[in-house]
């Protein structure tokens, strides 16, 4: 019986990738940033400088826009079909905890790179999609393990494998970037059509209002 | 009677059936959850579900709030404090025994 509880638990906290659509929102935002780094390659003068400082714009207004799509689609696709779930946003010192952590993880990463890097000068390889690559993958996996999905331990493989290809490709940074964005938009978008096409193959729609009890 | 059975036997019995005890793990894993994901998780007909959630509800145990998503009706369950403190003795519980009983 315990079993079976946890089974229950770990389907409920599974629920919010079932139907792809994270897939898609973050396929859509690495689209973006594959634009954006495209533009930035091309572009030059005082426009550059526009470019280089409206990167932070592009994610927090990308991501607040692919946040609301998902929120759209999970409202029309996944809540009639097989109703809705809210979950808990951790606060204080635990959710604390986890930043302070995870910012260490990342930092330690950086750090290990550019002192790899800075001591082997003999190294010529593209260094953003590298760590672009190692992160992406690196919350693949903490996304993975957390839920259990063995896909996005798949993702996380082919994330850094790219980022690896890429670095050492002979390519400069911002046309690699492109490239490694771009390449991991097409994965996320056709793993979440995969997703999404089975999910609605499994859960066809209700024919009557889901919720008339 | 052993320590451990006696523990067993002083389980909380609204929550040690197996429907309602789905119900509240379900409900501990998440902030809410529709009437609709908790009838197709649990397998339960709408009315079984309904008298599970009227019992949960009147321990204590579990919010229900009855609202509309767009011109769809929504009924929202949450688990209480009470439902989880109660909930967390409950696997205690369970688990002191599982852990002290050989295979």
């Amino acid at each position: 019986m315990p079993d079976e509880l946890k089974k229950s638990q770990l389907r409920a906290l599974q629920y919010f990738f079932v139907d792809g659509t994270f897939e898609f929102g973050f396929g859509l935002l690495c689209l973006l940033l594959a634009a954006y780094f495209y533009v930035e390659a091309h572009v030059q003068g005082w426009l550059s400088a526009f470019v280089d400082v409206s990167l932070i714009l592009v994610m927090i207004g990308g991501g607040y826009l692919i946040n609301a799509l998902i929120r759209r689609v999970k409202e029309r696709v996944t809540y009639p079909r097989t109703g809705y779930v809210s979950y808990q946003r951790e606060h204080g010192i635990k959710r604390g905890g986890r930043v302070v952590a995870l910012g260490l993880v990342v930092g330690g990463v950086v750090g290990a790179a550019t002192t790899v890097l800075v001591m082997n000068k003999n190294i010529q390889i593209a260094v953003m999609p590298l760590l672009s690559g190692l992160l992406f993958g690196l919350v693949m996996v903490i996304l993975g393990w957390r839920a259990s999905i063995q896909r996005f331990y798949l993702l996380a493989l082919l994330s850094a494998a790219l980022g690896v290809v890429l670095a050492f490709s002979g390519l400069e940074n911002t046309i690699s970037l492109t490239a490694y964005y771009a390449a991991i938009a097409v994965i996320l978008l056709f793993t979440g059509t995969c997703v999404l096409r089975t999910y609605l193959r499994k859960n066809p729609a209700p024919q009557v209002a889901p919720d008339e009890h | 009677m052993s320590t451990d059975l006696r523990s067993l036997a002083d389980v909380n019995r609204l929550i040690h059936e197996p429907s309602r005890s789905v119900i509240l793990a379900i409900l501990a894993a998440v902030e809410s959850a529709d009437f609709l994901y908790l009838q197709r998780e649990t397998g339960l007909t709408k009315g079984n579900l309904s008298v599970h959630l009227s019992r949960l509800e009147e321990a204590g145990y579990v919010n229900i709030e009855k609202t509309y998503r767009g011109k769809i009706p929504l009924t929202l369950c949450r688990m209480t404090d009470d439902g989880r403190k109660a909930f967390d003795a409950y696997r205690n519980q369970l688990k002191q025994f599982v852990e002290n009983t050989k295979e």
